[in-house]
């Protein structure tokens, strides 16, 4: 029988879990499914879960590479050059920001899912950079350069800022912050 | 691969979850325009309370709730 208490950590981590894989793969079904089997595959290897580490960092880790193996298996389009994903993107029930809401899925489906993971985790869950690395597999820099890269092109994405004033100049920065502070 | 530029020729599978080191050019980013960052995080951290807001499926409160009672008949 599964510790009460880490059936519960797991249980808080479920709404974590479901925004990232909804706004990890674009489809609330597909996200769905995502969810319930890193649900599974966590109560089935739960004696590898180290107690006094993060449950949901743990799942996330679970949910992500179950992600990208049937990425791998089924070879769908990660970059989505042609805006399929971003096209077909499953419109959730109607709320008072749900153009809001599925604006930013759009965006986010035109980042690279190495981009678009690692946005969500530091920006949305506000996970470490350490930790997102320990989460993705990855080194500190690559998770910073992809951070830096993943914000630029969403900020683009999203019209706050023309692409020019991305321009590492500092000219350019200060003309932005002039503009801005109205 | 870590590049949003259309110039993947094709995909192969080696490829998703390995990315290649950051070299020195990658960690020399662009600074960010402080107030383009906040004006995204918020947009961000709004869409992603929405999706958290949204009830949990009652299929993963099963998944939960049958191995604990699965257990408990195991155990009882």
């Amino acid at each position: 029988m599964v510790d009460p208490a880490l059936r519960q950590q797991m249980l808080v981590a479920v709404p974590h879990l479901r925004a990232f894989a909804i706004s990890l793969s674009g489809d609330v079904g597909y996200a769905d499914d995502l969810v319930q089997s890193a649900l599974m595959r966590g109560l089935e290897y739960i004696d590898k879960f180290q107690p006094g580490t993060s449950m949901q960092a743990w799942l996330f880790t679970i949910l992500r590479n179950n992600y990208y193996s049937e990425l791998r298996k089924y070879r769908r389009e990660v970059e989505d050059p042609d805006g399929i994903m971003a096209g077909s993107l499953a419109v959730l029930p109607e709320q008072d920001a749900c153009l809001d809401l599925n604006d930013m899925l759009a965006a986010l489906a035109q980042l690279s899912v190495e981009q678009r993971e690692v946005l969500l985790l530091v920006g949305a869950e506000g996970v470490s950079y350490e930790e997102a690395a320990n989460i993705c597999g990855t080194t500190l820099g690559t998770i910073k350069s992809r951070v830096n890269r993943a914000r630029t092109r969403l900020a683009e994405l999203l019209d706050l800022v023309p692409e020019e004033d991305l321009a590492p100049n500092r000219v350019i920065q200060a003309t932005l912050a002039m503009h801005v502070s109205f | 691969m870590l590049l949003t530029v259309p110039r993947r020729p094709s995909e192969t599978p080696g490829e998703l979850q390995e990315p290649h080191a950051a070299t020195s050019k990658e960690l020399r980013e662009p600074s960010f325009p402080p107030r383009v960052a906040l004006c995204l995080g918020e947009r961000l951290r709004a869409h992603y309370s929405q999706l958290m807001a949204e009830p949990i499926p009652e299929a993963f409160l099963q998944i939960l709730d049958e191995l604990d009672q699965k257990g408990r008949v195991d155990h009882g």
